[in-house]
């Protein structure tokens, strides 16, 4: 059985803890004229109790047997953390390689270590896709998306 | 008389070439994406959402709303040829759909799914107009409290449908509730949790949120499991069939209609909800039960037709009430207010185009699905058959520059990012994101609403319980948060009761 209650009450209440804290400090003003911290303070409140009994579950199921380990072995922790951290590394290298180019190393990377395509076809494809965006994105819609400062760099 | 005077009004925006050319790219869209599994409504509005900012608001809202419903015609192609839901509402067709066209009848369930999809919008459109009409005329005697409690009553009403636990559901609906609250504080001024983020001043933005937690996320887990597309290889013909399986799908069609329209009213329905209630509704009042889910009509006609309706019938409570009752309707809403265009019961005064342009287009955009189609089966089914491997960077590449050309920021990249992860550890962990996406759009307007509340009566809370409309709302939020702690209660003496009496019997 699934027990993933302890983790995630935990997080949840560190989190509140500190809205809670953030709202305090921004002022909770009275009943006829609450204050920018009124509402937060008080969903955040709520938040952290609901917590807590979660926390509580977690921890009665564990003394009762169900082990928590078996949590983070059904997360596909490889595959999903390499994609985000290319989707980020995507907005990092955005403004510095420009629209483009950024496309090309992205798709290339998503096609070929992601998504385990043979390196000619990861090739064409993202070839292909940075081309259209360009002509889509930039020609035709005339979005302003960076040429990139590397190039930029070049130029001068 | 004045309501035949609008809707020919509606017609004529309906009908300008520009919003035909909208009305077309949205059911197109929508159906495209309706197609491919991996990728929802949800998630294509919020990609498009940036694209709406250079057209009218008019315009804007065709298209998007034309995603939505598209996306249920479309779903049931890949539920019917290859047993693949592409939408989560398309989930029951595939029971008798596929079985259909394994028997060699796929033209027919085909036929059936797009008729009566057809029939159901038609239905709905013409209700949505004679109701919406007197429901915004009343929702203009509601003041803060009312908005308040109507809010609260469809948050939990949302929960209260969240397949998972209610209580998980609360909690992400709370924690929705906090992420709208960031950036400037409306009364005073101040910035709340920016943590010194100019970004963040304007709080976080829709598409983000939205296409992290539901296309993001949805990537990630479908790169976890491998998508088996056995495209069942039929001639498809027969579209139209005989007269006997069309009177069979005839009152299957009109009830899955019923049922669709007035669960897409409801806070927290919707086309998934509809089209899953309708199925068993058909199969519990059917004379021959026991054939469902071997290839029988009404299986498909009754929740083809609910989907359809339900995906139109949303549409009343944001528009009259300014109320979104599920997360592809707050999608709208937000697309709405990035319009500068207050969805509610001054939408009709105000601006009188949109609603009525909308209704009409969304007949125009039934023809055109219908019309599209049946002819376009052979085109969808090509479309299936790209790999995922090859769909899932170009899914993700289009988020990233969606997202990106918002405000033409790479932080609300980090923060689609952000939530994906977000949306994926949630669903991994048993929580639902729809209550948080939900309880994210709603969060300003009910801050606003409770403090005006609390204004009006200097502080006291009595004011949601001493005026009518108010008082039952906030008496159905009390009763089903009552009935849940109850219920749950409930099943774990009966779990305990059963366990004592396996080991007496020992």
């Amino acid at each position: 059985m699934r027990n993933y209650n302890l983790f995630s009450g935990i997080f949840l209440l560190a989190l509140s803890l500190g809205a809670c804290v953030k709202a305090y400090r921004l002022g909770l003003g009275s009943g006829g004229s609450p204050g920018p911290g009124f509402i937060p303070f008080a969903i955040a409140a709520l938040l952290g109790l609901m917590s807590l009994y979660l926390c509580l579950r977690g921890v009665i199921q564990i003394v009762k047997g169900y082990t928590e380990k078996k949590a983070f072995k059904e997360i596909g922790w490889g595959k999903a953390l390499l994609v985000l951290i290319l989707l980020a590394g995507y907005g990092v290298f955005f403004n510095f390689l420009g629209f483009p180019f950024a496309t090309f190393v992205f798709m290339m990377s998503l096609l070929w270590m992601v998504g385990r395509q043979r390196l000619r076809l990861s090739l064409a494809v993202s070839l292909v896709t940075a081309a259209c965006a360009y002509i889509l994105f930039v020609v035709l819609f005339d979005l302003p998306l960076p040429r990139g400062s590397l190039w930029q760099l070049f130029g001068e | 008389m004045e309501i035949g005077h609008y809707i020919l009004y509606g017609l004529q925006v309906a009908v300008q070439p520009a919003n035909l050319l909208y009305c077309f790219v949205g059911v197109f869209t929508g159906t495209l994406i309706g197609v491919l599994p991996g990728i929802g409504p949800v998630g294509t509005m919020s990609l498009l959402l940036p694209v709406t900012f250079h057209i009218t608001p008019v315009g804007a809202i065709i298209m998007l709303a034309g995603i939505y419903y598209g996306a249920q015609y479309g779903g049931s192609t890949t539920a019917i040829l290859a047993n693949i839901p592409g939408e989560a509402s398309s989930v029951t067709t595939c029971l008798d759909g596929y079985q259909m066209a394994r028997k060699g009848r796929a033209g027919l369930a085909l036929g059936v799914s797009a008729v009566g999809s057809f029939i159901a919008g038609t239905i709905t459109i013409f209700g949505m107009i004679f109701l919406a009409y007197p429901l915004a005329k009343a929702a203009l005697k509601f003041g803060p409290p009312e908005y308040f409690s109507l809010m609260c009553m469809g948050l939990v009403i949302l929960t209260f449908l969240t397949q998972g636990s209610m209580f998980k559901a609360l909690m992400m609906a709370l924690l929705g509730l906090l992420i709208g609250l960031v950036g400037l504080d409306p009364f005073t001024a101040k910035p709340r949790f920016t943590f010194g983020f100019k970004e963040l001043m304007d709080g976080v933005g829709i598409v983000p949120v939205t296409m992290g937690l539901f296309g993001i996320s949805e990537v990630l887990l479908n790169l976890e499991t491998k998508i088996k597309r056995d495209i069942y290889e039929t001639e498809i013909t027969g579209l139209l069939s005989s007269l006997k399986d069309w009177t069979t799908a005839k009152w299957a069609i009109l009830r899955g209609t019923t049922v669709g329209f007035f669960l897409g009213i409801l806070p927290g329905g919707g086309a998934i909800l509809s089209s899953f209630v309708s199925y068993a509704l058909e199969k519990r009042f059917s004379r021959h039960p026991e054939q469902f889910g071997t290839g029988v009509i009404e299986g498909v006609a009754a929740p083809e037709s609910a989907n359809n309706a339900a995906a139109q019938s949303c549409l009343i409570p944001l528009l009259s009430l300014g109320i979104p009752p599920n997360v592809v309707m707050a999608v709208l809403y937000g697309g709405l207010l990035i319009h500068g265009i207050q969805p509610g019961p001054f939408l009709l005064r105000d601006h009188p185009d949109i609603f009525w342009g909308l209704s009409m287009s969304m007949y125009v955009g039934n023809v055109m699905l219908l019309a599209l189609n049946l002819p376009l089966i052979g085109l969808w089914v090509r479309i299936l058959r790209v790999p995922y491997p090859i769909l899932f960077p170009l899914i993700l590449f289009f988020c990233a520059i969606g997202v990106y050309t918002v405000n033409n920021s790479v932080f609300d990249i980090y923060l689609m990012v952000i939530f994906g992860l977000a949306g994926y550890l949630m669903k991994k962990l048993d929580f639902e994101p729809a209550p948080l996406a939900m309880a994210y759009v709603l969060s300003p307007i009910l801050e606003s609403s409770f403090r005006q509340s609390l204004s009006l009566s200097g502080g006291g809370l009595s004011i949601f319980f001493s005026r009518p409309i108010s008082l039952v709302c906030m008496v159905l939020v009390v009763l089903l948060l009552g009935f849940q702690l109850v219920s749950s209660y409930v099943a774990k003496w009966r779990v305990q009761a059963e366990k004592i009496k396996t080991y007496e019997g020992e």
